[in-house]
């Protein structure tokens, strides 16, 4: 019998058993929600205590509204972030962000901080997942927004359909170093290939106004509520940068 | 799933993705296969900050989870508690002992050193040339038995050294070809990376365990190992004089 399964089961003969054992979850989650400010330190036993209490209280429509159709851990740590946020919300905390540290990208030449990077290119990671009809849109635009040079993969797997002399043109202009060109020229070009992609007839402007509110759209997961992290525009860049990188290995 | 199923069952009367909906979308980032999802999450999750903030924010909750080494739970009730107390007052006891024993051989083997004993200065005319190969444990790594249950053992990760193989490692000094993360391998074993300063590079290959089972300083890329590793896990470091640059793990059958 996987965990899953014996979680599952005793959902159903033993649920009171069930929450004790993920004790240790609710623990890591209420001292993450500590680390990002959302609780004080010495608030952590109470934010447990109520944690508990609301999970205890909620068994009986876990009982009848769980399906089974995703993992029981995550449903229940789907269902504590929930209460803590509503526990935060009631004590009506202001989260305190540690600029200094939050804000900043940690350095890569410690292992730890390397971990903290590559748990920051994780989260930008699963943001893009989630655009998953417009990825490849974004993809584009987050690259030739930020500079970075195309690659003859990134056209095979963001555009299949492209057709070989556009796909040989964008990787001539677009696949080495393109610092010195304009924001004009740069959206004019994504426009142009938007456009024959999509079939549609944006101008440049809307392709712009497009990329900007997905860049922050993006920042805001990022950054919360609640609070994460302190990114902007040009830390995000870092990030995309990480998450194109050759030497990133995909685990 | 159907759509209509799943509309059924993982959205709520305002339109929003429930708890289930939202662990699904998670389960599926990480098993990567959220584009497989049904079109009518797709499309709601696609338009939907507030389920996309939820699922980004499990999704984090999850990483974390994963990297914090399990501890025991403390129980809700008081008489466990006290139980449990009485139990680590005796745990306490005994590790002192063990502490204090360990530091007894410790100081008898500084003084075996100070005397140069033959059998370790034959140990020392072994380390020779600029590529060291020293074998601090049994080609076994810690496969000792072949019982079943001691033979699983071996299969067992190390939280610490699974925490660094299982990160999205990434250095600006060396990018790892092979062999591939958690991969089985049989026989003789190829190393290969790329590495900015490959004159630099040692290699180390530790039991699943965390014990060194084979190093090598002045490693060069490809590194063909013919040594003995019995059926098991392991890891194996690159790193270089200041920094540790790389940690994978492999599986011998």
């Amino acid at each position: 019998m996987t965990d899953n399964e014996k979680d599952i089961e005793m959902l159903r003969s033993d649920p009171s058993g069930l929450i004790l054992r993920y004790q240790e979850t609710v623990r890591i989650i209420v001292r993450k929600y500590i680390s990002s400010g959302l609780f004080k330190a010495s608030e952590f036993e109470d934010v447990i205590q109520e944690v508990n209490v609301s999970l205890l209280a909620k068994l009986p429509a876990m009982q009848t509204q769980y399906n089974g159709l995703s993992l029981f851990r995550t449903y229940l740590s789907v269902i504590v972030r929930n209460i803590c946020l509503k526990e935060a919300d009631r004590m009506k905390r202001n989260p305190e962000v540690d600029i200094e540290t939050i804000g900043e990208i940690p350095r890569h030449d410690r292992v730890e901080d390397r971990i903290a990077v590559e748990h920051e290119i994780g989260r930008f990671k699963t943001i893009v997942g989630l655009y998953q009809k417009q990825r490849p849109k974004l993809l584009l635009c987050l690259k030739m927004r930020y500079r970075i040079p195309l690659s003859e993969k990134n056209i095979a797997e963001w555009f299949p359909t492209m057709n070989h002399a556009d796909a040989i043109e964008l990787l001539t202009r677009f696949g080495g170093t393109y610092d010195h060109v304009g924001d004009r020229d740069i959206y004019r070009a994504l426009t142009s290939i938007v456009n024959r992609l999509e079939g549609k007839n944006n101008t440049p402007d809307a392709i712009r106004k497009w990329t900007d509110s997905k860049i922050q759209e993006i920042l805001e997961l990022l950054n919360g509520p609640p609070a994460n992290s302190k990114h902007t525009p040009e830390t995000l860049k870092i990030l995309i940068d990480d998450f194109f990188s050759p030497f990133l290995l995909e685990k | 799933m159907q759509n209509g199923d799943s509309k059924m069952t993982l959205f709520d009367p305002d339109g929003h993705l429930t708890e289930e909906g939202i662990a699904v979308c998670v389960d599926a980032l990480r098993a990567k296969g959220y584009d497989a999802l049904p079109d009518t999450i797709l499309t709601h999750v696609d338009g939907c900050d507030r389920c996309k903030r939820s699922i980004v924010d499990t999704a984090g909750l999850l990483e974390v989870d994963a990297y914090e080494k399990p501890k025991p739970a403390l129980p809700l009730n008081v008489a466990d508690r006290t139980r449990m107390s009485s139990f680590f007052y005796a745990y306490r006891i005994a590790a002192s002992i063990v502490v204090c024993a360990s530091i007894g051989i410790l100081v008898y083997l500084a003084q075996i050193l100070r005397n140069d004993r033959p059998i370790l200065s034959e140990l020392k005319r072994s380390v020779n040339g600029p590529t060291e190969q020293v074998r601090t444990e049994s080609s076994a790594g810690s496969a000792q038995s072949a019982s079943p249950s001691e033979y699983a053992a071996n299969f067992v990760g190390s939280p610490t050294l699974e925490n660094l193989a299982n990160a999205v490692t990434r250095s600006t000094s060396v990018a790892v070809r092979a062999p591939g993360n958690g991969v089985t391998l049989k026989g003789k074993i190829e190393f290969e990376w790329m590495a900015r300063e490959p004159s630099k590079i040692a290699m180390e290959i530790l039991s699943n365990t965390g014990k060194p089972v084979y190093r090598f300083a002045h490693c060069k890329s490809p590194f063909h190992f013919n040594g003995e590793l019995k059926p098991g896990l392991y890891y194996w470091k690159l790193e270089d004089e200041s920094d540790l640059l790389y940690v994978g793990k492999f599986f011998v059958k």
